[in-house]
């Protein structure tokens, strides 16, 4: 960022800051630790009552807001700042289609919005509720500002979310480390990371919990890791049997491919406050230790070619070209499922639904729903065998 | 420096200056009448004026037309007394307010409430229709002011401005706060119109106080759901601080559907969200110098 850039959003910043100290609304909100709430559908028949032991399906997916492949301006493909209502619409259709294709008993999101102007003010969470045959749903509240001056960006309330076919019986969201690499001004209305736990009644099968987690993606200053860390100090903690999902924003520890992804640009257009910093996939290695993965590492195998069938994320979509005219594929995994507190997941039940026609973990109808065009990152599918 | 300490200063300085604007008192302010042939009027915040003839003036703030957005009004007498006891004014505006959201900063708008539109700049033919920075717009508007001298000076206000569209497309609106997106009306929601109205009344021969009510009316931006209209309430007072001299002071409270929503909970504990008008409160500040030739 440049000092003329870093002045004028300070003077901005401030500007705002003291037009806001006489309004009833505060310009941002930095979250704290504490309940979380709770929607459900009442449209929704009740689920299906569940063994002693049951088998869940489980899937978590980053949705982009629900701006599929829309080039925003930090991706540094394209400007777009904000989509029209019908932009919305028809892409959650599209994500709620392919949610109703593979039918998970438990949904976990990221980047989902209840009131942003950037998503036309969609209300994400009951959108979803409405489209799938989930009926209960937490939101956690991560980047809530009544104007970011950023782009004209706007009124923003991004999250992560909790969907379930089961009772939410509990929610609660945990706060993060914030970035000090940032400005005071910068800092206070960026996101403010949470990680998302809820309790789910199973009845016969008694109590599990979930987590969603959505970690940082471009801090110079270890916030990342130190996020990471509290997550899996907080799992250690569990007394549930529990299932964590989300985009960790970083790469497997037996990553063959670790810079220079096809769709970064030569050279940044756009600010340097998107410029991928150095992934350290060192920090996952202890949930592979402590937990079970959906997808274990010896799957990805010890090469690209291998791995590609589990990458979950790529800037590009395959409509776009980068500078040497590629069209983009997933070209990176970011997105992860693990389960612990006695809880596992099937074995080979673990997936990445990449692609139309793909067969989820290698059963079932192939899929009508396109992934890559859904959004920025892939679902991450497993069945999750709950062990009270 | 304080802003009383300022408009002593600036009070000294004016105190110099020949011709006495309120001898007599301080006159009421936001009515139909026009200045004098000769007269001046510079504020702080407010416009310059200048009296052109008995029946026009025109008005600028010369500074954000120098640097963000061309605008110049006027003030033509169609009543005035002695001949009336109504006083009845026609006011056009013209501006191009665009100017300052289009510009980089330190002095536009660009990169914080616009887009900056980077990749459009440097390959135009990646995303053609991506950048969605607002095209140039002129707004062009018309006031009808009616006062009324009885025991207050009462002022009746109609107005409205459209935004003519002369380059590329319209934008969002910026959805912020009432003060600032009734500004931008006519930019991003099409048109502004508006009543008020406003009495204004002498304490002393120094001070006075004012009351306003308004109702605004904007168009639909390309966002649908939100209220149109909004409501606005000012209480203002006008302090003279010299001959030719006053301090304005007041506080304006706007009540708008900014989007905003909030939580609630029903008796199973399971929550929705519930729209909310928004409430701002701006104190309004100004120091304003009267002149003549």
């Amino acid at each position: 960022m440049t000092t003329t850039r870093l002045v004028g959003a300070r003077v901005v910043g401030l500007g705002l800051a003291a037009g806001g100290l006489l309004a009833c609304e505060p310009l941002y909100e930095i979250p704290a630790s504490g309940a979380a709430p709770i929607f459900r559908d009442r449209d929704e028949p009740p689920p299906p009552p569940l063994s002693a032991q049951p088998v869940l399906r489980v899937m978590a997916w980053n949705i982009k807001y629900g701006a599929a492949r829309i080039p925003f301006w930090f991706d540094c493909w394209g400007d777009r700042v904000r989509m029209d209502r019908e932009e919305v619409t028809g892409n959650l259709e599209r994500v709620a289609a392919l949610i109703r294709e593979v039918d998970p008993d438990v949904l976990l999101l990221e980047e989902i919005e209840v009131n942003s102007r950037r998503s036309a003010y969609v209300d994400m969470v009951d959108v979803l509720l409405r489209e799938t045959s989930l009926g209960y749903a937490a939101y956690f509240s991560t980047w809530r500002s009544r104007y970011v001056p950023t782009e004209g960006l706007g009124r923003m309330d991004l999250g992560n979310a909790i969907l379930s076919k089961y009772p939410i019986t509990e929610a609660r969201a945990i706060r993060q480390a914030d970035r000090t690499d940032q400005d005071a001004v910068t800092a206070a209305f960026y996101l403010h990371r949470a990680i998302g736990r809820a309790v789910l009644d199973l009845g016969d099968a008694g109590q599990a919990a979930v987590y969603v987690v959505h970690t940082e993606a471009y801090d110079v200053d270890g916030t990342k890791q130190r996020q990471i860390a509290q997550i899996h100090q907080i799992l250690g903690d569990e007394h549930l049997p529990f299932v964590i999902g989300g985009d960790f924003n970083e790469l497997p520890p037996v990553a063959v491919r670790r810079e220079t992804f096809p769709d970064e640009r030569a050279t940044a257009l756009c600010s340097e406050d998107f410029v991928q910093p150095p992934y350290t996939p060192e920090v996952l290695q202890p949930f592979y230790d402590d937990f079970v993965a959906a997808i274990p590492l010896a799957a990805y195998g010890t090469t690209e070619a291998s791995q590609r069938r589990f990458f979950t994320h790529s800037v590009l979509g395959p409509d776009e070209i980068n500078e040497s005219g590629e069209a983009g594929f997933w070209n990176r995994t970011l997105d992860y499922l693990f389960a612990g507190g006695g809880s596992d997941f099937e074995e080979g039940s673990g997936d990445v639904l990449q692609v139309r026609g793909q067969r989820v973990a290698g059963d079932g109808a192939p899929l009508a729903g396109d992934p890559l065009r859904a959004s920025d990152h892939a679902p991450v599918y497993g069945r999750w065998r709950v062990r009270p | 420096m304080r802003a009383a300490d300022f408009a002593w200063a600036c009070g000294l300085v004016a105190g110099g200056l020949p011709v006495g604007a309120w001898a007599e008192g301080l006159s009421p302010r936001e009515t139909a009448a026009v200045l004098p042939p000769g007269a001046t009027e510079v504020a702080v915040f407010g416009p310059l004026r200048r009296g052109l003839s008995p029946r026009v003036e025109v008005s600028t703030h010369p500074l954000v037309a120098a640097f963000l957005a061309p605008n110049i009004a006027a003030r033509v007498a169609v009543l005035h007394p002695p001949d009336h006891d109504v006083s009845l004014s026609l006011e056009p505006t013209l501006s191009v307010p665009t100017m300052a959201l289009t510009s980089p900063p330190p002095l536009g708008a660009e990169g914080y409430l616009t887009p900056t539109c980077a990749v459009d700049a440097a390959e135009p033919a990646r995303a053609p229709d991506d950048c969605q920075r607002s095209g140039e717009v002129l707004a062009a508007g018309l006031g009808l002011t009616a006062t009324l001298e009885a025991w207050a000076a009462w002022t009746a206000r109609i107005d409205y401005t459209h935004g003519v569209l002369l380059t590329g497309e319209r934008a969002a609106p910026l959805d912020a706060w009432a003060p600032v997106d009734l500004l931008l009306a006519p930019v991003y929601s099409t048109y502004r119109a508006h009543v008020g109205l406003r009495g204004d009344r002498a304490v002393t021969d120094w001070l006075r106080v004012a009351l306003e009510a308004h109702l605004w009316r904007v168009g639909e931006g390309p966002i649908p759901g939100r209220d149109p209209h909004t409501f606005g309430a000012h209480l203002g007072t006008d302090w003279a601080t010299s001959a030719r001299t006053r301090l304005t002071a007041g506080v304006f409270y706007w009540n708008s559907d900014q989007r905003r929503t909030r939580l609630v909970k029903d008796s199973e504990g399971f929550s929705r969200y519930e729209r909310v008008r928004s409430h701002d409160v701006l104190p309004t500040l100004d120091f304003i110098i009267r002149f003549a030739d």
